[in-house]
């Protein structure tokens, strides 16, 4: 429920920001969360940016963190052979800055987190996540090897 | 890149690739290919049977080894839609590489005569007197991978060879009149053509075989779009490695600029927020970036098929009023006319970018004579529309990057029609800002893919100019067809890449056992106004009241923007899917799918479709 919640906060946000925008206002509901790169549904997104949970960190410092760990993670300044791995960790880092460079989506995010209630919908608990997860692996796996074997003939 | 072409190259001479025949054999004998012959640049071993012979480009692994120790930099070349460049990283900045007129920026269009089509990178004579005999071909970028009912196909109608549509949704009839025969040809044809060219220009400048390149594309294109530019590619023997938006590619220029400017190379320094307005001959794109520490944030992109064409085309009917009327037959005499008027209208357009007033005066040589002044308040009154359209761009990229005009660093107008003062003056007004004076606006976006090219192939620079990185956003929303005929989209416009979102939609009938999952791209409301990609069917659901099956719809974007679609199906209280988890690889459309999600409809109505989840 927290991602739906937050997801409606967001849009109406936006909806606010661009009411010249008809894409914005449309009637569908937009949940997006819950592809996360990892299983695990308690991910600490300032652990994710390498940040200090204690101390107030500004919107500056997350900015940074983020583009000293973009240089790291983006899976265009990988070394080749883990490109998926680091492409998992990229869409990590990835929902962890843009939960906490909103203002909005971060104060949710914050009273989630001090609560104890974890960062994570309902549906997880009965979806059988670590299924289809495993099965989007494979199928990941596979299409990356085919994707080298193509590669291969360019080099 | 599984796309399979046709070898033609029956020959017994190899065409190994020591790049030393290149120029000359090698050339003209790749350049002598008729429809739908497309010959490869692939270096085969030399193939026994004369016959055309299918490959899939896989089957050339191993084939292949490159032959120096240092990695191959690719190129970068921006195919414009009047004019096209190459560059190249050259070990110390970007280069534009000149052809043998000494020109870094060369005309966009193929000639055919006499069997042997010849392009504008090496051909001699003067684009407008080939144009006014219908034998060449140009504007391809517009054309490319649309189909028969697209208005930017109908309005291409007015061009100086022959458009025809049947308005089905098929690949519309191009041809180019050769001496006095009409012969057709396509989008992707042509456009392979001129890169073969364009290969060969760059390969006798750098003395070695060009393999890959980084192409900048409209903001607009859809996925199928890319995939008929990959084919040109393929068709002239050119592996894509990257296809970069046009104005991300100027977004990494000016990433690079900042850097070199601040000697900082950390994600620490200021954030420099910049918004980039482009506009060639075709297309219109606008992207807000914002850059530190050589990173460019691609924060949104927006885009439209609007462009210097447009103007022309309003010029040539305000002009002409009868235009329409006039040149409805395609015969030499119209083709002759309308050849005329566009040059006269097109040199008018670009002198009222300095001048105030202009005189035409031309003989239409079919009785008709134009002899008038035109000023340039004339032109901003009959392009009103254009400009309106070019405002409310911009103003929605700064609203999608969440980001106000005085939030702004620097603004740059880049491209063909970046002179135009009215749209260096709207843009001006909006932004509230002085315009970026450190690049040039025609060099920009070439010189940006050739500093993806760099970085792309691995290529590092002592002094940490080639420190660069950009994170790419999605131009257009991806989603399905659901909730009666709605697109709902599952990875929104502007999202980073790569990406990966899901959402969960239920089936809308009791016992429902299959369910159509049709895949769009774009920004419309109803389904059938967006592109589409492609479809599958989960087949083999097991029968369940309506709005009990959990269908998980995931899209994934990989890091080198290969598009996947992966469905599964649960019910509640299962720990296991109920069907296998279908993963497919989109685009599957091919040409000629205008009329696709019609037939679908007619075939299968509501039948198979979905609903997305409400939460409870």
């Amino acid at each position: 429920m927290e991602n739906s919640m937050q997801m409606n906060l967001n849009t109406s946000k936006l909806g606010m920001v661009s009411t010249a925008s008809k894409f914005k206002s449309r009637a569908y509901k937009v949940q997006v969360i819950s592809c996360r790169g990892r299983a695990d549904g308690n991910t600490d997104f300032y652990r994710v940016l390498r940040l200090d949970r204690t101390e107030n960190v500004g919107l500056d410092e997350i900015k940074k963190a983020y583009r000293g760990l973009v240089l790291e993670y983006h899976p265009d300044v990988c070394p080749p052979s883990s490109k998926d791995e680091y492409t998992k960790r990229f869409l990590e880092l990835q929902m962890a800055y843009e939960t906490l460079s909103d203002p909005i989506s971060r104060k949710m995010y914050d009273y989630e987190l001090r609560s104890g209630n974890g960062w994570m919908d309902e549906r997880g608990s009965k979806f059988p996540r670590d299924v289809w997860e495993k099965q989007l692996d494979g199928l990941k796996k596979r299409s990356h090897a085919r994707l080298m074997r193509m590669n291969n003939m360019y080099r | 890149m599984s796309s399979l072409f046709l070898i033609g190259d029956s020959d017994k001479k190899s065409s190994k690739s020591d790049g030393s025949n290149i120029q000359n054999s090698t050339f003209s004998k790749l350049l002598n290919f008729a429809p739908p012959f497309c010959i490869s640049f692939h270096q085969f071993e030399v193939m026994a049977e004369p016959a055309y012979t299918v490959a899939s480009d896989s089957e050339t692994t191993g084939e292949e080894k490159s032959s120096s120790a240092f990695p191959e930099i690719a190129i970068g070349i921006d195919i414009g839609t009047s004019q096209c460049s190459v560059a190249i990283w050259n070990g110390s900045q970007v280069e534009l590489l000149r052809n043998t007129r000494n020109q870094k920026l060369m005309r966009s269009y193929v000639t055919f005569k006499d069997e042997i089509p010849s392009g504008g990178v090496s051909y001699q004579l003067s684009h407008e007197h080939e144009m006014l005999s219908g034998a060449a071909i140009f504007n391809m970028k517009r054309l490319i991978g649309r189909v028969d009912t697209d208005p930017v196909v109908h309005a291409s109608k007015s061009l100086p060879f022959l458009v025809q549509t049947l308005d089905i949704g098929v690949r519309p009839f191009i041809a180019a009149l050769v001496n006095n025969i009409w012969r057709s040809t396509t989008p992707e044809e042509v456009l392979a053509i001129y890169l073969v060219e364009l290969r060969v220009m760059a390969e006798s400048r750098l003395k070695r075989p060009i393999r890959n390149v980084v192409l900048s594309i409209p903001v607009s294109f859809s996925r199928f779009q890319l995939t008929r530019i990959e084919r040109a590619c393929a068709m002239a023997g050119l592996h894509v490695l990257r296809l970069m938006p046009e104005p991300t590619a100027v977004a990494l220029l000016y990433a690079q600029q900042q850097q070199q400017l601040i000697h900082d190379n950390m994600g620490s320094g200021s954030e420099k927020i910049a918004l980039i307005f482009n506009m060639g001959a075709g297309y219109c794109d606008v992207a807000v970036t914002a850059t530190a520490g050589g990173v460019s944030h691609i924060k949104a992109l927006t885009g439209s098929t609007i462009g210097g064409e447009d103007f022309l085309q309003n010029m040539m009917r305000h002009l002409l009023p009868d235009y329409d009327n006039l040149f409805s037959s395609r015969g030499v005499n119209e083709i002759k006319s309308m050849g005329l008027l566009r040059v006269a209208t097109q040199d008018a357009i670009h002198k009222l970018s300095f001048e105030e007033s202009v005189q035409i005066d031309v003989d239409l040589g079919n009785g008709s004579r134009i002899c008038r002044k035109v000023n340039r308040e004339e032109f901003e009154e009959v392009n009103q529309k254009i400009f309106e359209k070019c405002e409310s761009l911009v103003i929605q990229c700064l609203l999608d990057a969440k980001v106000q005009a005085d939030d702004l660093t620097d603004v740059m107008v880049v491209g063909g029609c970046s002179y135009i003062p009215k749209l260096r003056n709207l843009v001006k007004s909006i932004c509230k800002r002085e315009l970026y004076k450190g690049m040039n606006p025609f060099e920009a976006a070439v010189s940006g893919t050739a500093l993806e090219g760099a970085v792309a192939s691995g290529i590092s620079d002592p002094f940490g100019n080639l420190d660069l990185l950009t994170i790419q956003a999605t131009p257009l929303g991806i989603g399905i067809r659901a909730n009666g005929n709605s697109f709902v989209p599952i990875i929104p416009r502007n999202t980073t890449m790569p990406a990966r979102k899901e959402l969960v939609f239920t089936t809308v009938r009791d016992n429902q056992t299959e369910v159509l999952i049709v895949v769009y791209e774009g920004e419309a409301l109803k389904a059938e106004e967006n592109h589409l990609l492609g479809y599958f069917k989960i087949t083999g659901l097991p029968p369940a009241p309506k709005g009990v099956p959990e269908i998980n719809v995931c899209m994934d974007i990989d890091a080198s923007n290969v598009l996947r679609v992966l469905a599964g199906v649960v019910l509640p209280g299962s720990q296991q899917p109920v069907v296998p988890v279908m993963e497919v690889r989109m685009p599957t459309v091919d040409d000629g799918h205008g009329w696709c999600a019609e037939a679908l409809h007619r075939a299968y109505g509501s039948n198979l479709d979905l609903v997305t989840v409400q939460k409870k």
